[in-house]
């Protein structure tokens, strides 16, 4: 087993210990709320015999360890619970509600990544030209908006100015232009700085120099030495970004009515309905371990200078 | 200390760190002075003028109870860099503290403290903030909790492999030779060269503390109406988006202001401190 395989396995170990310690915390919380749902059936006909039995019935009688144990079995057979305001089975709500998220977040990626990425090598391998110092600029400013603002700055532009594009809802591809410019631009602007910055500090490098010194044309030198370089942290960044992403689609979907897993966070968070809330932190958690994990385990295995650290040796 | 009044006299050379003091001292001087600079008080409604569009009576024009849009947002400074000042001075001496621990002491402090981190950062920091908020209930001081709860493993993690590197060093080797105590050796060789590191990092969450106390305000988990955080007045703008559109420009260009000037005081601190710190 060389040094990669083992610090992949480490590190999965550690990310489903992570995962553990946030059921342990949400069901710790769960716990904390004042009230049990036992007491928030308020019926004038429920006796003390009879909460005592539901009680029971549904294992709350039992010490939280067990009542932990008993939880964390469900959850890893999917069934997270149901809705305190509809009675809906909370995976079912989540099924139902993931793809509309997965929408905006992925075409938010992908769109940020096929920008981003070809402006950035630009910008980095024509330092100090129009088109850095104006994308530099650009980009500064748009990393200061606070992206929800920005969510109502583009419907006061584009559907209240113009009527161009639809204010909210879920109705095809015009539906779709607004949020995800929403969640991409600022995005957007921070890989391209990334990107740019990993470029300038490739062509820096010595074996950049040489590779220029021995008569190689700019093209290759771009291609063969730059880009596979400065593509390293963009490429890792690509994962870590996704919890970002992630929260920004809460804010984006509560403000463009998107009936995705961020707007029913946010509607279960006014009913006060605790297990929907549970279910869609877990996901969350879920979602943001995995790719970090994978981040992580991708920047092992792209960068011989990581990997070098790993096991004292390079691979 | 000498070293960090020198490099403050580095970064009065910087432009941008220039033009960030000069907006963190516009920001604070307009939240100190904000009942005398604006022309009504916060709440004052004159449902008559509701709905107004700037003019030379209501500079930023008037929302839908007729308060005046410019002394809400004037007022709201105040809640924005109150809160932000304590959310970051909380998350700034805890992130610390628990960075000089695991990285003077390593072993089991190390890794509980790490794992710690790596749970805090398990969740994307708004949702946790989110979460916090809903199981505290919606108000200033639950918002301030739950920026500092969000923010303060990255101080850790920096504060960390900086101890780590300095504990090494031959002073601190020569200090615990005499017989010095590790909390005199902490406080005396280990801390004042974190300190400027500390410095950029807490200017730096500042803008992003103000953002988050915003977007909570935002989704009603934060200040509650009638009070003038940027973020209520966003969300109360909302629902007259199309008949007047200005009230919800202004709150954004406020935070707009606050996020570049901390950011251009960051990194001109960042730039005369410490310039290999990525940040």
């Amino acid at each position: 087993m060389n040094d990669l395989t083992a610090y992949a396995i480490r590190r999965i170990f550690q990310s489903v210990f992570i995962v553990l310690a946030v059921t342990i915390l949400l069901f710790a919380i769960m716990h904390m709320m004042p009230g049990d749902p036992i007491q928030l059936i308020d019926s004038p006909r429920l006796d003390e015999a009879t909460t005592a039995k539901l009680r029971a019935r549904w294992g709350l009688d039992k010490p939280p360890v067990v009542q932990y144990l008993y939880w964390l079995l469900n959850v890893l057979k999917g069934d997270l619970g149901r809705s305190i305001t509809n009675g809906q089975s909370v995976s079912v709500l989540l099924a139902a509600r993931l793809p509309a998220t997965l929408h905006i977040t992925l075409t938010a990626l992908l769109l940020q990544y096929l920008v981003a990425v070809p402006l950035g090598l630009m910008a980095g391998y024509h330092q100090g030209s129009v088109f850095d110092r104006l994308a530099v600029s650009v980009t500064s400013v748009l990393r200061a908006i606070p992206y929800f603002w920005l969510g109502i700055l583009l419907i006061i532009v584009f559907a209240v100015s113009f009527r161009l594009l639809p204010v909210s809802g879920y109705r095809g591809f015009q539906s779709l232009i607004l949020p995800v410019l929403t969640l991409t631009l600022p995005a957007l602007a921070d890989t391209l700085r990334l990107t740019r910055s990993e470029v300038l500090e490739v062509l820096r490098e010595k074996h950049v120099t040489t590779a220029v010194a021995k008569g190689l044309r700019p093209q290759m030198v771009l291609l063969r030495h730059v880009l596979r370089n400065a593509l390293v942290p963009v490429t890792v960044m690509f994962f870590l970004s996704v919890p970002w992403l992630i929260g920004g689609s809460v804010i984006v979907e509560t403000i463009f009515a998107w009936p995705g897993t961020g707007r029913l966070l946010w509607k279960a968070i006014s009913a006060q309905d605790y297990p929907v809330v549970q279910g869609i932190i877990l996901l969350i958690t879920l979602l943001t371990v995995i790719s970090t994990t994978i981040g992580d385990i991708l920047t092992g295995l792209l960068d011989p200078r990581i990997r070098a650290e790993l096991g004292g040796r390079v691979a | 200390m000498t070293s960090i009044w020198k490099a403050l006299r580095e970064a009065g050379r910087n432009k941008s760190f220039l033009v960030g003091l000069a907006i963190m001292a516009s920001l604070i001087a307009a939240a100190l002075l904000a009942d005398w600079i604006s022309p009504y008080t916060y709440d004052e409604m004159v449902i008559v003028e509701a709905l107004r569009p700037p003019s030379g009576q209501h500079w930023l024009g008037t929302d839908h109870l007729g308060r005046d849009s410019f002394s809400r947002l004037i007022h709201g400074s105040r809640i924005a860099l109150k809160v932000g000042a304590i959310a970051v001075t909380i998350q700034t001496v805890v992130g610390v503290l628990l960075g000089l621990l695991a990285g003077y002491y390593g072993g089991w402090q190390d890794r509980v403290i790490i794992f710690l981190t790596d749970v805090i950062w398990a969740l994307p920091p708004i949702v946790l903030a989110i979460a916090i908020c809903t199981l505290l209930g919606p108000s200033l001081t639950n918002v301030i909790i739950a920026i500092a709860a969000v923010s303060w493993a990255q101080f850790t993690r920096i504060v960390r492999s900086k101890t780590q590197a300095l504990k090494n060093m031959p002073y601190v080797e020569a200090a615990r030779a005499m017989g010095e105590s590790d909390l005199s050796i902490i406080l005396r060789y280990i801390l004042p060269n974190v300190i400027p590191v500390i410095i950029v990092l807490a200017t730096l969450a500042l803008p992003v503390a103000v953002v988050n106390t915003t977007a909570l305000g935002f989704l009603g988990l934060g200040a509650q109406p009638p009070l003038p955080d940027w973020g209520v007045i966003l969300s109360e703008s909302m629902t007259y988006i199309r008949r007047a559109p200005w009230i919800s420009i202004f709150p954004g260009l406020a935070i707009i202001y606050v996020v570049l000037g901390f950011n251009l005081l960051g990194e001109g601190l960042r730039d005369a401190l410490d310039p290999r710190l990525k940040v």
